[in-house]
């Protein structure tokens, strides 16, 4: 088993560029993940807005200066509605304020939203409704009725959810890809000749797996160090429980990746049914956007796909600084299915050799 | 142990072998086996001397890598028995040489040895010696630390043959070794296959290269539609086949007039598809070729007298069987 995972490991570290590529992209992949996910899961939604004033009453000029010195940059002025609606329609701006006068009444403004920017619209529309109150000489009403106290651990939880989402997909890409090794040496003979100088093919696969297991545990070292700044300190039980789940979805990945391509009879084969496959489950699982964004369907649809144990498992061990049994619970389905993934694999190469 | 084909003749090498006290480096008594319930071997049955080359010649299809699958254990049988050496822990001891070359491209033929004989069970100590013998037997030392991917199709072919060898297998089993190497080369590995045998061991040999295997093997069987024909030492199966009759080919560079085609077709040769080359087995083949020297010239072709080869007895065998 040994000899198999050294060969590969030799094989790996002379192609500095694959090293490079496998062990850079995942943490710059991370980093952007976090920035661009991270700011609107976080509440942080960046809206730009274009606004046309058609009242010009001193109320409504405070207003929009008032906007303007909150927004900057993102509030626009227009001079005229059909620019305005344009402007929301082609997406240069993601909501619009119209300010129209009112012979004898207050101005009267109008959000416009355009289709599928309805959040925005919303956050837009409660921060005018004070406004609306006072342009209409009535008292606004309090801004915080409702009191929010926030509780458990503090600081960026999205860097710290991200950190696990991308390692985990970024892991089950390179086992997949790693993997189609394994079809080279099936088709050029490799494979018949090792498992008959071994006296079987489960060493080779288990020396296969062992190797993908090691480049899985190194690309969420890689990924972990990127977001090292953005974690909370870590106890050395925490850190330790989170290499627990780094080496678990490093093996679940390698026996998932074994079976999938133990299926194949070719990389053309292989190829797009990898890629189907780590994207479904990296969607349903997590790894591109937060679960809980999702609907409630999908959200339990999550459950099946390692992605949402092993992200699940990191949350708890690295931000909530818990061992839960949903933590024991995750390394078992891990561990489960590199296991079958390892078995599949065995079974499926025993029979592609005696066909 | 079933009777073999009627057609089946059997003759004795030549070469010395070991003693009979040793156990056949492989045995395959009354097999079937096929794919997807298809057979492709009825009734097979061949053995194996340790001491010996044993090659197999047929056209494709003829079932000859599916004996070598068989033999390896890669195939299971659905009748028949399999014994290679004494039994004891057979597949580790079966060195396989595929027919594409079955390295990590990445790695040099040293370590590429290294790694089959950790797999093998060479203990660490012998390691070193061990891959040393081996590269050096297929003569692959001047290209041993070079990454197998920068590497001619040759030296890949040395290399893969030493992977094979470095267990000290009791069966060796080499499938098409040749394939795209030069002269110089196949000398070599037709010397380490001699080398290896003469160690004890045996080897199956699947080959297309006649001269390769004339010079190599100790025993050939010809195979067709899964079925042994004939097996024997190379020269007497050729002997018995053909006697002292020899080949007569015509080769043209254009087709045939209607006066020349008379001329040959009286004298009993039978065209190929194309009608460029016609040929006849004849004892007096060069009484012949002067006969139907000046009618060739005309033609502006080149006749040709020879003694048959392992193709033409495959051929001739193949054609016969069916």
């Amino acid at each position: 088993m040994m000899a198999v995972a050294g060969a590969w490991a030799r094989g790996f570290w002379r192609d500095r560029a694959g090293v490079v590529l496998t062990l850079l992209l995942p943490p710059l992949v991370y980093l952007l993940f976090a920035a661009i996910f991270g700011a609107g899961a976080r509440g942080e939604i960046d809206t730009s807005v274009v606004m046309q004033d058609a009242a010009r009453t001193p109320a409504t000029v405070a207003m929009h200066d008032a906007l303007a010195r909150d927004m900057g940059a993102r509030l626009r002025t227009v001079e005229d509605e059909g620019e305005l609606e344009r402007a929301v329609i082609d997406g240069r701006a993601d909501a619009g304020i119209l300010i129209r006068p009112s012979t004898g009444r207050p101005p009267q403004i109008v959000v416009l939203s355009a289709a599928g920017r309805d959040v925005a619209a919303a956050a837009l529309q409660a921060r005018l409704e004070p406004m609306a109150a006072t342009l209409s000489g009535q008292v606004a009403p309090p801004t915080a009725r409702v009191a929010t106290v926030q509780v458990g651990p503090t600081g960026d939880v999205q860097a710290a959810y991200y950190a696990g989402a991308v390692s985990v997909m970024f892991v089950f890409f390179a086992a997949m890809h790693g993997a189609m090794g394994g079809l080279d040496e099936r088709r050029s003979g490799l494979q018949a000749r090792l498992a008959l100088a071994r006296g079987g093919l489960a060493p080779i696969l288990a020396g296969r797996a062992a190797w993908l297991t090691v480049v899985g545990v190194m690309q969420s070292a890689a990924v972990f160090v990127a977001a090292w700044t953005k974690l909370p300190d870590l106890a050395p039980w925490q850190a330790a429980a989170a290499a627990v789940t780094a080496l678990l979805v490093g093996f679940s990945a390698a026996g998932l990746a074994l079976a999938l391509t133990a299926a194949c009879r070719s990389r053309e084969q292989a190829q797009p049914l990898t890629t189907f496959v780590v994207l479904l489950l990296a969607a349903l699982g997590g790894s591109m956007a937060p679960r809980f964004l999702m609907p409630e369907a999908f959200r339990a649809l999550g459950w099946i796909t390692p992605h949402a144990w092993a992200i699940e498992a990191y949350q708890a061990v690295i931000w909530r600084a818990e061992f839960t049994p949903g933590v024991v619970a995750g390394w078992a389905v891990l561990a489960g299915l590199g296991a079958a993934g390892l078995g599949v694999a065995l079974v499926l190469e025993r029979r592609r050799a005696a066909r | 142990m079933t009777a073999p084909c009627p057609c089946m003749s059997s003759i004795s090498s030549g070469r010395p072998i070991l003693a009979s006290s040793v156990a056949p480096a492989l045995v395959l008594d009354g097999i079937e086996a096929g794919y997807d319930g298809r057979p492709v071997l009825r009734d097979f049955s061949l053995t194996l001397n340790a001491g010996e080359v044993y090659a197999l010649l047929g056209a494709n299809g003829a079932g000859k890598s599916t004996v070598a699958r068989v033999a390896c254990g890669l195939l299971p049988v659905r009748r028949g028995r399999v014994a290679v050496g004494d039994g004891t822990q057979a597949r580790a001891r079966i060195g396989l040489a595929p027919q594409d070359s079955a390295l990590f491209p990445a790695l040099s033929p040293r370590e590429n040895v290294e790694v089959t004989a950790r797999l093998c069970g060479v203990a660490r100590e012998e390691r070193r010696t061990a891959v040393d013998r081996a590269l050096d037997l297929t003569g692959c030392g001047p290209r041993a630390d070079q990454p197998v991917r920068t590497l001619s199709g040759g030296w890949r072919r040395r290399a893969n043959l030493s992977a094979a060898l470095v267990g000290q297998p009791r069966l060796l089993i080499a499938d098409e070794p040749t394939e795209g190497v030069d002269a110089a080369t196949r000398g070599v590995l037709s010397a380490a296959l001699r080398e290896t045998v003469k160690a004890g061991a045996g080897c199956l040999l699947i080959s297309h290269d006649a001269v390769f295997v004339s010079d190599t093997a100790d025993r050939i069987g010809v195979l067709a539609q899964g079925r042994l024909l004939a097996e024997g030492a190379p020269n007497a199966l050729l002997h018995q086949a053909f006697g002292a009759a020899r080949l007569l080919s015509v080769r043209l560079t254009r087709p045939t007039s209607d006066a020349a085609m008379q001329w040959f077709t009286q004298a009993g040769l039978t065209p190929t598809d194309d009608g460029l080359e016609w040929s006849r087995l004849c004892d007096d083949a060069l009484a012949v070729a002067q006969m139907l020297a000046a009618v060739v010239d005309g033609e502006g072709g080149e006749v040709a007298v020879r003694r048959p080869g392992l193709d033409d007895l495959v051929a001739h065998l193949s054609g016969a069987s069916s």
